[in-house]
């Protein structure tokens, strides 16, 4: 009975081989041919993003048997490809297939929200809420005075005014917590994963980006005020900040009612849809944001994922067409994953991290250590066994998108110190996310909650 | 922004398209037929393109190209892919060879008589590709009047319905075909893109690459959505390698597609994979297609006015002559050709392609031309296949579409 199973398992590691060996000989090539004129240009891209999702898709199977999530190696066949290696995917073709991102983070905003429950929430509220703002508290004091007392031990720090060495450090403490939604719901689906644990570092995750994000304008304006000369603070962005949320929850929830009143007209092939909704959302919020601050001044930008998250999460607790929903995020939700992770993967900065890897590694060792304290503590707090509470850290270490935005936000506001804002955060980027979905899938296997369930 | 708020409206337009196009409503004659068939998202296209409101304007367009090429290599690769020789090789062998050379007659017809009319009309700088193009989209028919028609109508002339819906997917490997020479004629082509021969070689290693390429991942057995991410990295790496080769993603994914449905038992997974989508491209190239229409002047009416004719001609010198040639032929009439006049879809992919390919005056205008007689055709079509089902009258798409 198992025979072709196992002829296919034996078969899978030589064929994949193969398989990039062969999408190698692709990438030669590509070096060969002549780009001219838009049809050509376009060409360049479709081969660049085909060869690239194959590749990705290869070698994040070709991994798994050594114990690693797929997005591991979506990740590494990203960097491979990636300016820094082979050069298929040079940074003006990445920025150009950014609209990829778009679309994967709608999708994987859905996802999560239709992942969380309002039944399992108002159980686990106390615990998620008490977990994010410990590790946040925690992290955010440990790197805070590792940067402030003891940066004089690197020489990055050397040339900063005491005002700037402030700034800086009060940026690069809060952005080093927040944490990755989009590598978290990755593994979790990839390992099908699901119980209260999950369900908790899924909370966890998005919590901590919320909450990471409402502090994000009052760290900023202290920074700013602390190191520009006039004192000047960013005060309308802080008080936009909170309608802001509301407004995107409230514009997801709505999302979310129409999706579900559109599916019960539907019923079938809603994919399209989807990835349309998911796409449009992101680009209707950027549009929002342009129109608001060219109209009356103020930056009124819904927050896109949160709309998406919303809206899965209104979809998912409206129940009855919960399962068209699920199947409809998941249908296109493979390839999307791939090349977003990809392009992630080749948007990681190798230089920065190559440059500052000696302090980059002290802040994850720090990171990693207020990510325990914090779950520790509010494991004792709520109850957790013994065993959760002192693993559970390591399904926090992924950080991504939400700490690159703000940092090229931070680095706009703070031009003196912007450059090492950016280059120590995308280090330290570098370092977790590839740790990061590693420690997150062991994690879920020893809490037992993806036992003989993963996707075959 | 503006080409990413034109793909949200094509996917939009493509999704309610698709749920909304082919049904069986009951909506006035004339328009039913048009919303039956689908060829009012030509229209919108042509509002939203750049005679009307701009939306899709060529810059635009420009930087769809990629969306364009992906669209265009899923319907070759589809195409490609329901060829199946298995099932061809138990076709009576004269079925076969009168629907290809029903293809080939409408094919000369267009193409050696657009040729040698169109520069009297137009002051058209490529006559031959112009010729080409335009026979290649004429070949095509389609089934869209047999498949709104009364079933208990069908069964009564089964020969003849069997006839015509082979004629009508087969017809449109010769329009492909011929459209793929078009990219080694000397001469042909203005726009100075020509394939070159070590191009031409570099695709086929390629395919034959990734046909190896896709049997081998196939092989390590895929769940339903890696086989989604696959079959979507194959196609579009495909496209960009054909667009950067110069040749045509559409062609290239044809013979992809062909090989990939003679080859593996994995045939029907694939088709229940994009089943789902084939309409929703079918849409969206629609619409694509119609923002590339330039009104021009009265010459474009007059030239596409010929084209249609002889196409009409053409079409029903075909049926005569598969009548004469086959006489043991089941379903075969001398008037078989009123039953192909309506226009396949296949043919409107090959004219985006033309259009993306080799961008210029002759290509717009082109475009132009045969979109005026794809639209002819469609007003032609459910009149000829009354007539010819004159002595069934409950068969009139006119009547009986609900």
């Amino acid at each position: 009975m198992n025979g072709p199973r196992n002829s296919r398992a034996a078969f899978r590691a030589p064929a994949l081989l193969f398989v990039l060996a062969l999408l190698t000989l692709f990438a030669l090539w590509l070096e060969s041919l002549p780009v001219q004129g838009d049809w050509a240009r376009a060409g360049y891209l479709n081969y660049s993003a085909g060869l690239t999702l194959l590749f990705a898709f290869a070698l994040s199977r070709l991994i798994k048997p050594l114990g690693l999530p797929y997005i591991t190696g979506y990740l590494f066949a990203g960097m491979l490809a990636g300016p820094y290696v082979m050069q298929i995917l040079e940074p003006d073709l990445v920025r150009r297939l950014h609209i990829v991102d778009d679309l994967a983070l709608g999708i994987i905003g859905l996802a999560a929200g239709a992942s969380i429950s309002w039944k399992e929430m108002r159980r686990l509220g106390r615990s998620v809420m008490l977990t994010s703002i410990l590790q946040i508290g925690f992290i955010f004091l440990l790197l805070f005075s590792f940067t402030f007392f003891l940066s004089f031990l690197f020489s990055s720090f050397a040339g900063l005014s005491p005002k700037e060495h402030l700034a800086l450090c009060l940026v690069i403490s809060l952005l080093c917590s927040a944490q990755s939604p989009s590598s978290a719901i990755a593994v979790i689906d990839e390992c099908n994963a699901s119980g209260s644990f999950t369900d908790t570092v899924l909370g966890v995750t998005v919590m901590v980006d919320i909450i990471v994000i409402c502090l994000f304008p009052l760290i900023l304006s202290a920074a700013h005020g602390i190191s520009a000369p006039t004192g000047a603070r960013n005060g309308p962005d802080f008080f936009i900040l909170l309608p802001e949320l509301g407004f995107s929850l409230l514009l997801g929830a709505l999302a979310g009612i129409m999706l579900n009143a559109l599916m019960r007209k539907t019923k079938t092939d809603f994919a399209l849809f989807i990835l349309c909704f998911a796409f449009g959302v992101y680009k209707t919020s950027d549009w929002l944001g342009g129109w608001s601050e060219e109209q009356f001044g103020i930056l009124m930008h819904p927050d896109p994922l949160l709309i998406c998250m919303s809206a899965g999460f209104t979809v998912r607790n409206l129940e009855k067409t919960s399962t068209v929903f699920h199947d409809a995020v998941h249908r296109f939700s493979l390839p999307v994953y791939l090349l977003f992770f990809s392009l992630a993967g080749a948007s990681l900065r190798l230089d920065a991290l190559a440059l500052m890897w000696p302090m980059a590694g002290i802040l994850c060792l720090l990171r990693a250590t207020g990510l325990f304290m914090g779950g520790t503590m509010a494991g004792m707090l709520s109850n957790t066994s013994k065993e959760i509470r002192r693993i559970s850290f390591l399904a926090h270490l992924s950080k991504a998108g939400v700490s690159i935005g703000l940092a090229q936000l931070a680095a706009r506001s703070l031009p003196a110190v912007g450059t090492l804002i950016t280059t120590l955060v995308l280090a330290v980027i570098a370092v977790n996310q590839v740790i990061g979905p590693v420690a997150l899938k062991w994690v879920l296997n020893r809490a037992g909650e993806t036992e003989g369930r993963e996707e075959t | 922004m503006k080409s990413i708020f034109s793909l949200l409206l094509l996917l939009l337009l493509a999704f309610s398209g698709y749920h909304l196009t082919f049904r069986r409503w009951k909506l006035p004659v004339f328009a039913r037929h048009f919303y039956l068939t689908g060829t009012e998202f030509l229209f919108l296209g042509i509002f939203l393109g750049e005679g009307f409101t701009g939306i899709l304007d060529s810059p635009t367009l420009d930087q769809l190209a990629p969306v364009e090429a992906l669209v265009l290599g899923l319907i070759g690769l589809f195409f490609g892919m329901q060829l199946d020789n298995r099932k061809l090789a138990r076709l009576a062998p004269g079925l076969r060879l009168s629907s290809y050379l029903t293809g080939l007659v409408s094919f000369c017809a267009v193409a050696a008589g657009g040729a040698l009319v169109l520069p009297f009309i137009l002051p058209s700088a490529a006559p031959l590709s112009q010729g080409v193009v335009l026979g290649a989209c004429a070949c095509c028919s389609s089934q869209v009047g047999l498949a709104l028609a009364r079933r208990q109508a069908l069964s009564r002339q089964s020969s003849l319905v069997n006839l015509l819906r082979t004629v009508s997917s087969l017809d449109g490997v010769i329009s492909l075909l011929c459209y793929g020479a078009l990219f080694f004629l000397p001469g042909a082509i203005t726009a100075g893109s020509k394939i070159a021969w070590p191009g031409l070689l570099s695709l086929a290693g390629a395919l034959a690459g990734l046909l190896l390429l896709f049997l081998l991942l196939i092989r390590t057995g895929l769940s339903y959505s890696e086989l989604t991410a696959v079959f979507l990295g194959v196609t579009v790496f495909l496209s960009g390698i054909s667009l950067l080769s110069g040749f045509s993603p559409l062609v290239a994914s044809f013979f992809l597609g062909l090989l990939l449905g003679n080859t593996g038992a994995h045939k029907e997974r694939l088709f229940r994979l994009l089943a789902p989508v084939e309409k929703p491209l079918y849409l969206v190239l629609l619409v694509l297609l119609g923002a590339r229409f330039s009104p021009g002047s009265w010459a474009v009416l007059a030239a596409a006015a010929a084209c249609f004719s002889l196409r009409f001609a053409g079409k029903l010198s075909a049926g005569a002559l598969v009548h004469f040639l086959f006489p043991s032929l089941r379903g075969a009439t001398p008037a078989l050709g009123l039953g192909l006049i309506g226009q396949g879809s296949l043919g409107l992919a090959l004219l985006l392609d033309f259009a993306a390919g080799f961008p210029g005056d002759a290509a717009m205008q082109t475009v132009s031309v045969a979109l005026v007689m794809v639209l002819l055709n469609e007003l032609a079509a459910p009149e000829a296949l009354a007539f010819l089902f004159r002595d069934k009258p409950e068969l009139h798409t006119g009547e009986d579409a609900r």
